[in-house]
């Protein structure tokens, strides 16, 4: 009696264990799913549920809780941080998109000024020769 | 002005066609999303499948798997047994009983190749061996069909058979 008791709350205690981590694995991958589609780089994690998944499929269900757990903390700390990497993110693009934009006007204002001054500087060693009219010589 | 007014209109517009191209190409834009399933050889190359096994002994295979759907996805390859006109569609899975299978995520853009070993105990012509690619919905934790699959006609013999 005693040991079909304990058989029963070991049972119970193991299922509510594969529960949970089921419950954190199916939250760590929708996670995993959103930040990726924004971008953010979770190379490590998704290696990481992969050999937890490993794990589970060698019936060593305690670590891979461990490791979805542990993988879970980072997604959300990742996932609290998601606004700043998009605003970041959107800046890098708005700034790069506005420098190319920004590029012909500057290029038709400067290119005539700076050809200008190379035209000058190549030929600064030139002298300014007065020349007779009915004179051929250059 | 050295520069002739023309020339510096043309010089202009080439720099102009030249950013504004740049600029496309820096915006990030969407994906165009597909799953990749695909059947290897033992030497997990394309070819040099088996045609005729042993029941009872391994077949050794390899499945590849891509994801491009702009984002990491929980994927599940699973083995079942057809027959010649049994086999799934773009739709629907093959109603069988799963012999094999192999679940993993793969992040954007990235592939696996997985080893494949299944025994085949039953003899029979033109045994569809099928692999159907399933992919996980994190919402509700239940597999999806993707409608990718991937099958190998075999004719399973007994051993010693000519």
């Amino acid at each position: 009696m005693k040991y079909t008791l304990g058989l029963l709350l070991f049972s119970i205690l193991l299922a509510a264990s594969i529960v949970y981590s089921e419950g954190a694995f199916l939250e760590a991958l929708r996670l995993l799913e959103e930040l990726s589609s924004e971008g953010v780089d979770v190379s490590f994690q998704v290696r990481e549920l992969n050999r937890a998944l490993e794990l589970y499929r060698g019936n060593l269900t305690a670590e891979a809780g461990a490791i979805v757990t542990r993988v879970l903390q980072q997604l959300t700390e990742l996932k609290r941080e998601l606004p700043t990497f998009k605003f970041w993110k959107w800046l890098d693009v708005g700034s790069r998109v506005a420098i190319l934009l920004a590029i012909p006007p500057a290029f038709y204002y400067f290119f005539p000024r700076l050809y200008a001054l190379a035209w000058a500087y190549s030929r600064r060693n030139w002298l300014i020769k007065e020349v007779k009219k009915n004179d051929n010589r250059r | 002005m050295i520069i002739d007014d023309e020339v510096l209109a043309v010089l202009t517009a080439i720099v102009t066609v030249a950013c504004v191209l740049a600029a496309a190409l820096t915006v990030p834009r969407g994906v165009e999303p597909f799953l990749a399933l695909g059947l290897l050889d033992e030497k997990g190359k394309i070819g040099d499948y088996p045609t005729r096994v042993i029941a009872g002994e391994p077949v050794k295979l390899h499945v590849f798997v891509m994801n491009h759907l702009g984002k990491a996805v929980m994927l599940k390859v699973v083995g079942k047994l057809g027959s010649r006109g049994n086999i799934p569609t773009n739709s629907t899975p093959l109603n069988s009983t799963p012999i094999w299978s192999y679940e993993l995520i793969l992040e954007h853009n990235q592939n696996a190749t997985i080893p494949v070993q299944v025994t085949l105990q039953k003899e029979g012509l033109n045994v569809a061996l099928v692999f159907e690619l399933w992919t996980l919905n994190a919402t509700d934790g239940t597999w999806v069909y993707t409608g990718r699959w991937n099958h190998l006609y075999l004719n399973v013999t007994k051993a010693g058979a000519p």
